[in-house]
């Protein structure tokens, strides 16, 4: 007797709603994951160059992500002095944490992102932070 | 016999002091002649005074040490340069000279052989006169025996004279005697022509008579007059005239002993006695002269002394010449010498003395000169020579005493070592003053003292080497090269130790360097533990305070290139921006050096340097 042919899934098919998940998965993840870095449409702060030649960033904002270091100085008046480990590089950068910035509690090991300006005498001023 | 004897070597004396006083050596009064001293300025004489002839003081000779007392000195007669070189020159004499004194000798021998005691007469006295002429054209003769020819020669001019005048008085005696009878007869008158009666013309007769006896009288009177002047005269002429020829002969006679020419002293007095055979023999010199010999001899001044003292002079050097040829035998040059040397010193000119071999002479020369040197030697304080001369007389002379002149080596040598040793010791104690007197009187003992040029040597070598030390001190420290002076600190703290200024500069130099080394040895000591960041800040300390050294700066210079190089480059790259006003990126390179190196208090304090600027009023934070 013969069999009767199974019905057998069409393998474009499978392959298309494949590529679709994927897709959902990827945009989905990338519009969930943007929307928790901050200051995204401010410039990265380049660290190179601020350590060559800060004076031609004077005036310039960035966003810069980095673990504190130390805390360096502090005044009630002026705010904090923090040095803090740039995401992909050694060097420590220091910025100074106004103290008309909104309160964060900022210790040693924690990781921030910085909407930074560089100001005068080449100082990098946070303008915001965001823990990480 | 010592007393005849001072008498002529007194006398003898005389010539060698006129000749030459300057070369005389004194002694002093002690008699002790191990160090013969210049001939002395004239001192007034303190003791009693010699007697003197003509002004002229006399030596006196004592024989107990062989010295003449003379001008307030006392003088060694054998030990004095003039007497050494006259010596020396007739020991030396060529044997053409000797040749030439033996012709001599034998006219003399000649003229005295005819005018010996037993032999003298008129004939023979002619010949020795015939004679003298020839003797006198002998260079050693010095002419003296033409003066004895010519003094025999005027005394019979003289003589003669005198029988002249004898001549004339006789005639003189005559014509007196003449007188004397007509003056007689001139008195007693005419008995031809008597006396008238009438006493008026007898009156007148005798009054004619007078007058006609005294114009006869007259002449005879005044003539007799005139020859009785004339008689006293001649004879007071006669008298003068010998006794001028006789004072004239005596003081050839006494001249020629005074110059120890006895030989013509016995011939002059040979003639002297021919001709004035009066038996008076005693010598007119005037009292003071005569009291040089009767204060020498205590004896008259007379011409037989004189001849005396000559043949005895004869003896005595014949004897001393006698007393020489045995000491030769027996190699005792030293008394050999001591004995010619008398024996020359009195009969310098008798054949004895001439004729005195050649070779036994050379002997006697070679010795004293060598004797003369170690005299040379002591005046001049030259002990080594005086050493090696007396071992060369001791090997010449069997009787030669080193005694005497060891002895004055060995003082000098002790004196003078003694000296040294106290100018070594002001050497190392730095005293200049002490050191230049002992080093003057160690000199002045034994110039030439070996230990001396060895002593100065090593002085003058260390205030060389001292001196040196101190000008290179000087210029290290000019071209600023402290650490060369701290290599050589203990060279330069010597050479400076009499000097404050240089030891005060000396001394923060030193201190300085010993900072500095610390600081290098520290350093090594950390970068050997592989710390060379903390390396480069320790010497960085140092080299901020003292940026010459050049240790210091090699080292840095090494470890900045090296190890520490990250780590000072940013501190480096921290200051440039910092010079530029640039803090922010300063810092930045500040916290680099820190991440890098944590212990650095370079970068914590620069860090907070700029922290403070960044945030004024602020204080560091705990972290």
């Amino acid at each position: 007797m013969a069999r009767r042919a199974r019905s057998v899934p069409n393998t474009g098919w499978l392959l298309a709603g494949l590529a679709a998940v994927l897709l959902l998965i990827a945009v989905g993840g990338y519009f969930l994951g943007s929307g928790r870095t901050p200051y995204r449409t401010m410039p990265e702060f380049p660290v190179e160059e601020y350590l060559a030649t800060s004076s031609t960033l004077r005036g310039n904002s960035y966003r810069l992500e980095g673990a504190v270091l130390n805390s360096i100085a502090w005044s009630p008046e002026a705010g904090r002095l923090i040095s803090v480990q740039p995401s992909g590089s050694e060097t420590p950068i220091p910025i100074v944490l106004p103290a008309t910035l909104p309160e964060a509690n900022v210790q040693k090991g924690q990781r921030f992102h910085f909407q930074v300006e560089v100001r005068e005498s080449g100082i990098i001023y946070a303008t915001g932070l965001t823990k990480s | 016999m010592s007393t005849r004897l001072s008498i002529l070597l007194a006398l003898l004396a005389t010539p060698l002091t006129a000749a030459g006083q300057e070369g005389f050596t004194s002694i002093p009064p002690g008699g002790e002649t191990a160090e013969a001293a210049p001939a002395p300025a004239a001192e007034p004489a303190t003791g009693p005074r010699n007697p003197t002839i003509a002004g002229l003081e006399v030596p006196v000779f004592d024989p107990a040490n062989d010295s003449v007392t003379w001008n307030g000195q006392l003088w060694q007669v054998d030990n004095n340069r003039l007497f050494r070189a006259r010596f020396e020159k007739y020991l030396n004499a060529p044997a053409t000279e000797i040749t030439a004194q033996a012709a001599y000798d034998r006219v003399i021998a000649q003229i005295m052989d005819l005018l010996a005691a037993g032999k003298i007469s008129n004939r023979n006295l002619d010949e020795a006169f015939k004679l003298l002429p020839r003797a006198a054209s002998h260079e050693e003769d010095a002419n003296l025996c033409d003066s004895i020819a010519n003094q025999v020669l005027g005394a019979w001019q003289a003589r003669r004279q005198m029988e002249r005048l004898s001549a004339a008085n006789r005639s003189l005696e005559d014509d007196r005697k003449r007188h004397e009878w007509n003056t007689r007869l001139s008195l007693q008158g005419s008995k031809l022509n008597p006396a008238p009666k009438n006493p008026v013309a007898a009156a007148e007769w005798a009054k004619d008579r007078e007058l006609e006896r005294t114009a006869r009288l007259q002449p005879h009177a005044q003539r007799l007059s005139e020859v009785n002047a004339l008689l006293n005269a001649n004879r007071a002429k006669s008298e003068l005239s010998a006794l001028q020829s006789r004072i004239e002969f005596q003081a050839l006679l006494v001249q020629l002993f005074i110059q120890r020419r006895f030989r013509h002293v016995l011939i002059g007095t040979r003639f002297y006695r021919s001709i004035f055979d009066d038996g008076d023999n005693q010598i007119r010199l005037g009292e003071e002269s005569k009291s040089v010999f009767a204060k020498l001899a205590d004896i008259p001044p007379t011409v037989t002394s004189l001849d005396t003292f000559s043949n005895e002079a004869i003896r005595d050097v014949k004897e001393a010449v006698a007393a020489v040829n045995f000491l030769l035998e027996k190699d005792e040059l030293q008394s050999a010498s001591l004995r010619l040397g008398e024996a020359f010193g009195i009969g310098e000119h008798l054949p004895e003395i001439h004729q005195f071999p050649r070779p036994d002479r050379q002997r006697i020369l070679e010795f004293t000169r060598r004797a003369n040197q170690l005299l040379s030697a002591l005046e001049v304080k030259d002990y080594t020579r005086a050493e090696q001369l007396v071992a060369e007389l001791q090997e010449t002379a069997k009787d030669f005493d080193p005694s005497q002149p060891l002895t004055a080596v060995q003082t000098a040598r002790n004196v003078s070592r003694m000296h040294l040793a106290r100018a070594r010791n002001a050497a190392l104690s730095g005293d200049a003053e002490v050191l230049e007197r002992e080093l003057r009187a160690a000199t002045e003992i034994w110039p030439n003292n070996p230990d001396l040029a060895d002593v100065s040597g090593q002085i003058f070598e260390q205030t060389d080497v001292q001196q040196q030390a101190l000008l290179e001190l000087d210029r290290l420290m000019e071209q600023g090269d402290h650490r060369a002076i701290f290599r050589q600190s203990a060279k330069f703290i010597a050479a400076a130790a009499l000097n404050p200024e240089r030891q005060e500069k000396l001394g923060t130099i030193l201190a300085q360097m010993t900072e500095i080394e610390g600081a290098l040895q520290r350093a090594r000591e950390i970068q050997q533990r592989g710390d060379a960041a903390g390396a480069w800040e320790s010497i960085q300390i140092a080299a901020v305070k003292y940026p010459e050294d050049n240790e210091i700066n090699r080292l840095r210079a090494d470890l900045a290139s090296g190890g520490a190089a990250t780590f000072v480059q940013s501190l480096s790259k921290g200051d440039d921006l910092a010079a530029l006003g640039e803090y922010g990126a300063a810092l930045a390179w500040y916290l680099d050096a820190h991440r890098q190196y944590p212990p650095s208090t370079f970068a914590q304090e620069k860090i907070d340097a700029l922290a403070t600027r960044i945030l004024p009023g602020s204080s560091p934070a705990a972290p």
